[in-house]
């Protein structure tokens, strides 16, 4: 799956909390990702993260950063 | 003439007028038998229960009374005169002679009269009521003859593809008008004329060409063969029975399959049937053809290359072929590089062996179904609020509700036999309200007309619940004591507290919407004071970019108004394929086992692994769109596809076909060679709904029975297909007939503990949850608590979709479904349904087609950012300006090339319901379809 696609689901992902504090927020999108994202989309996402400026939203790549190793 | 005929079966167990509810009941006497039913009921109906038949014609308990025919007189102590029996109700101590010889002359004498003006030749294998009335009540001969003035010579009307129509044997009974009129609620037919002169009459033309929607309820009716099913015509009266479900759409309608032998002679509705109770659609009804089309294919086929030519092999090679190029790719790109997809068109136990075949002999959870494409934000939804995916109601329940919020969906042409229901509650006087960009046939349609139609536009669902949510918080309709009995404290004040914005003001929502605050606060008001208020949606909801997010904002705004857990309330999911609900509960989802069961949970993965003897994966495995996306980038190389056809039916099907082409192995399990079978290097052929064993789930959770009428035409059930498979890739998997599949599904699934095919046969049906706390299952949900235990409310932002309108593309595109046809067609198309409607047409706002110089029928290009397809106009006030709108079910116009990679945000459902598209006339039909230069 490109990065440009994981990137943009990522980022509607963490739109969507906008009712939420961003601690909560980042929570909730890493909660979402470990729940419903194969580990091999989440590994892409994170290398991506780690790679440099992805175009993911401060919530999404606090989120990702978060995640386990996948 | 001498007559000689057996009573018609379908006299039998007719109780002739309907069930009176009630609890005060009456003692009377019919032929000296002492019987108690309710006040109010008919002496016809009564006479039944004491297991007496009184001679009828125009009395059916499926209808009122009406008191025509004047063949049920009976006598009445102390009364005078004959009077009919389906129209007086029965008084204390009533004493009721059903036959004396004063009644017994008067029938003999109108059934003669009847038989008068009636072909002595339509009783053919007792298909003819009035035949059998006459046997009944011992009339041997006719003494008036033919000759005189008679209806003998009036043409046939042969219009409808599926029944005909002759008023030589008709009666003028007026029972097909009355269930035109009360069971399916189109208004269609009519009595034309006076005395001698009256002719059923389909309001002035031919059947074909009136409002008639061939949902055969006027056939069912009809107490002689003036309306009569061609089949029975064709091939004669059926001898054998055989209960089933239909395999359409998800309200799961209960028939009695009519064979002559081996063969097939019609459906007919059963009237036990919980979801459907005696009614029926055209397609369930008539478009059953489909089965023995002569495309279809039976034999398996394989080819190492697409390019290549099909060749039969047996099934033995098939199973084989497939086994070793799944191994083997997994050998070479890792146990992830495969999947499979389970249908929403197979049964519970078809879908839950192939699940079971990916988890268990892939050794991966690379499996997902098409409920992705439909109803996945539901599941997400409905679990994060309720806790759990289903609806919450039984069809009947529809029958309560005094306020219908209806959203997103088209009952009509998709659930019709549900519509049905819903209609004759909107007659008795229940309101509507529509929240739809289209204006759909309920807005207004004959004795029905929508209190509020809301028509936002396509991408502006969550705008509108939250300002229907914002008027039912600032104006104090909250229902507090259910939200404080039965709801979480802290998620409702976090939502109150968000709902009350300001932002999420009807008037602030006015401009996203394009619907009058005012409209939206009258309509939140008539919800939130109705004593029961209902939710119905469909795919208008889940296939937005905020579908999850709506399917939420519909359960906070049903729990705050306390409308969840008793009968006329609820949150109701139409489901568009017959087993959507089923193939979720299945295990299909790549997060989730059977029961929507994470695969995290440790607990439900030993569970699992005890019962299957595999280590199962604790992480998700990839959604269809992962799949088709890692195919495209060659991590993914092998594919099982049940019964779907994602070559037409998912979005962006010119991303989908890359992905398709990039497979090594892609194995299709189908009826027919369809658009996705052009990709395969394998196709298995698959048994029709005739030929399973099984069960399906409706939208109301109703577990029903799909039993074969004939053995499988490939000679392999489809279940077994996949145990072989898994067998043969070193995962040894069997088993000995269906139900043991429906054993195991109990015996892992808690939710379904108590169901089994022994039970399913002994109760009709069973609406899950089936267990020790309910054994006779579960009509309503969430009674006195919710399944999560409270309810839990979750703020609904509204985030407009990155889908827009603009300069390029200034229109939307939405789509859905016709009455005469089923999603990508590969059923209905190939029925006679196609008379009705052979094509997919793009509806078009009038000023939007005169500013691009577009007639009606012109054929138009539409495009949008990923691609370019061609169709016919038509323009219509249905859509509002800016939007169009077009149907997906051929593969020649195929809506999908410009529908985009736009989803839910939580589940990834397709955005299908908004695509910005241009759209210009085109001179020429163009049959290949162009990928976009933009």
């Amino acid at each position: 799956m490109s990065v440009k696609d994981l990137v943009r689901m990522a980022n509607q992902i963490a739109v969507n909390q906008a009712h939420l504090s961003d601690d909560d927020a980042v929570a909730l999108v890493a909660q979402h990702l470990t729940m419903f994202w194969a580990p091999a989309l989440r590994r892409d996402l994170q290398v991506a993260a780690e790679s440099g400026d992805t175009g993911l939203n401060a919530v999404a790549l606090r989120a990702v950063r978060q995640l386990q190793p996948a | 003439m001498t007559l000689l005929h057996e009573p018609a079966r379908r006299v039998l167990s007719d109780m002739g007028t309907p069930a009176v509810p009630g609890e005060s009941t009456v003692e009377v006497e019919i032929d000296g038998l002492a019987v108690t039913v309710p006040e109010g009921t008919s002496i016809m109906r009564a006479a039944a229960e004491a297991g007496i038949d009184v001679p009828k014609l125009c009395a059916t308990d499926t209808l009122k009374s009406f008191g025509s025919c004047r063949v049920c007189l009976v006598e009445i102590e102390g009364r005078p005169g004959a009077p009919a029996s389906c129209t007086t109700p029965v008084a204390p101590g009533m004493k009721v002679a059903t036959s004396s010889p004063k009644v017994d002359r008067l029938r003999r004498g109108i059934i003669e009269l009847y038989l008068s003006d009636h072909p002595a030749d339509s009783c053919a294998d007792g298909a003819c009521e009035l035949h059998a009335m006459a046997e009944t009540v011992g009339l041997t001969d006719v003494r008036y003859g033919q000759q005189g003035h008679n209806h003998l010579n009036i043409e046939v009307d042969a219009s409808n593809p599926y029944f005909s129509f002759d008023p030589k044997a008709c009666i003028v009974c007026s029972r097909c008008v009355r269930a035109c009129d009360e069971v399916q609620g189109t208004f269609a037919l009519t009595v034309e004329g006076r005395g001698f002169e009256s002719l059923i009459s389909a309001s002035g033309t031919s059947f074909m060409e009136s409002e008639c929607v061939s949902c055969g309820a006027c056939v069912q009716a009809c107490p002689t063969t003036a309306l009569q099913e061609k089949s029975v015509i064709e091939l004669g009266m059926p001898t054998r029975t055989v209960k089933t479900t239909c395999a359409y759409c998800g309200v799961g309608c209960s028939f009695d399959a009519e064979m002559r032998g081996d063969e097939l002679v019609r459906m007919t509705p059963s009237k036990e049937g919980g979801a459907n109770e005696g009614h029926s659609c055209v397609k369930g009804r008539f478009a059953w053809g489909y089965a023995t089309h002569r495309e279809r294919i039976t034999v398996p086929m394989v080819r190492e290359s697409i390019t290549d030519e099909w060749r039969e092999v047996s099934w033995d090679e098939a199973i084989a072929f497939t086994a070793q190029r799944f191994t083997t790719l997994q050998e070479q790109y890792g146990p992830d590089s495969i999947g499979g997809i389970t249908s929403s068109r197979c049964t519970n136990e078809e879908v839950f062996v192939v699940q079971k075949m990916v988890r268990a002999a892939f050794g991966n959870n690379n499996v997902d179904t098409c409920a992705r494409v439909c109803h996945s934000p539901t599941g997400y939804g409905l679990k994060q609020t309720f806790g759990t995916s289903a609806g919450t109601q039984d069809f009947k329940s529809v029958e309560d509700a005094d306020v219908i919020l209806l959203i997103g969906a088209n009952p009509t042409d998709a659930h019709p036999v549900f519509a049905s229901r819903m209609k004759k509650r909107l007659r008795q006087g229940a309101q509507l309200v529509v929240v739809d960009p289209r204006r759909i046939d309920l807005v207004r349609t004959p004795h029905i007309e929508a209190a509020h139609h809301l028509p936002l536009l396509p991408g502006t669902n969550v705008a509108m619940v939250n300002a229907l949510a914002h008027v039912v918080v600032s104006e104090g309709l909250v229902d507090r004591e259910f939200v404080a009995s039965r709801c979480e404290d802290e998620s409702f004040a976090a939502w109150e507290s968000f709902i009350a914005r300001p932002e999420n003001s009807p008037e602030a929502m006015e401009s996203a919407t394009g619907v009058a605050a005012s409209e939206i606060r009258a309509a939140a008001r008539l919800y939130a004071t109705a004593p029961n208020a209902a939710i119905y949606y469909g795919l208008g909801v889940t296939e937005h970019s905020q579908g999850s997010t709506m399917v939420m904002g519909m359960a906070n705004l049903a729990m705050a108004t306390g409308n969840i857990g008793r009968n006329g309330v609820g949150v109701n999911p139409l489901r568009g394929q017959n087993n959507v609900q089923g193939s979720c509960d299945m295990g299909s989802f790549p997060h989730e086992f059977s029961g929507y069961r994470h695969v995290s949970d440790d607990t439900v993965r030993v569970l699992f692994e005890d019962a299957w003897g595999r280590e199962m994966r604790a992480e998700p495995g990839l959604r269809i769109p992962n799949m088709f996306d890692a195919a495209v980038a060659g991590t993914f190389r092998g594919l099982f596809v049940q019964g779907e056809d994602v070559a037409q039916s998912d979005p962006n099907i010119t991303h989908v076909t890359a992905a398709l082409t990039a497979l090594d192995t892609l194995v299709v399990q189908d009826l027919f060679l369809n658009e996705t079978a052009k990709f395969a290097h394998v196709f298995l052929p698959g048994t029709s709904f005739l030929e399973k064993d099984g069960t399906f789930t409706n939208a109301e959770r109703r577990i029903n029975r799909v039993r074969p009428v004939m053995a499988p035409k490939t000679g392999k059930d489809e279940w077994q297909v996949a145990c072989d498979i898994a067998t043969a890739m070193g995962y040894p998997m069997g088993y000995d007939e269906a139900s043991q599949i429906m054993d195991e599904i109990a015996q892992v699934t808690p939710t379904f503990s108590g169901v089994s095919f022994a039970h399913l046969d002994e109760a009709g049906s069973l609406q899950w949850p089936c267990n020790d706390a309910a054994p006779e299952g579960t009509p309503i949900m969430h009674v006195d608590e919710f399944v999560r235990g409270k309810g839990h409310f979750v703020p609904t932002p509204y985030v407009p979709t990155d889908e827009k309108a603009n300069r390029k593309f200034p229109l939307l595109l939405t789509t859905g479904r016709i009455l005469s046809q089923y999603n990508v067609g590969a059923q209905t198309r190939r029925t006679a349904n196609v008379e009705w409607h052979s094509e997919d047409l793009l509806e078009m706002h009038e000023a939007d087609a005169a500013e691009r110089g577009i007639s009606e029928g012109d054929w138009v290009a539409l495009n949008s950012r990923v691609g370019e397809t061609h169709m016919r106009a038509h323009i219509t006030d249905r859509v509002p300006q800016g939007v169009v709108y077009t149907t997906f079910h051929h593969p020649e116009s195929g809506a999908n090339v410009v529908t985009t990679e736009n989803s839910d945000w939580a589940t990834n459902c397709p955005e299908y319901k908004v695509t910005a598209v241009q759209m210009r006339p085109a001179n020429a039909v163009d049959p290949h379809r162009v990928r976009a230069d933009a």
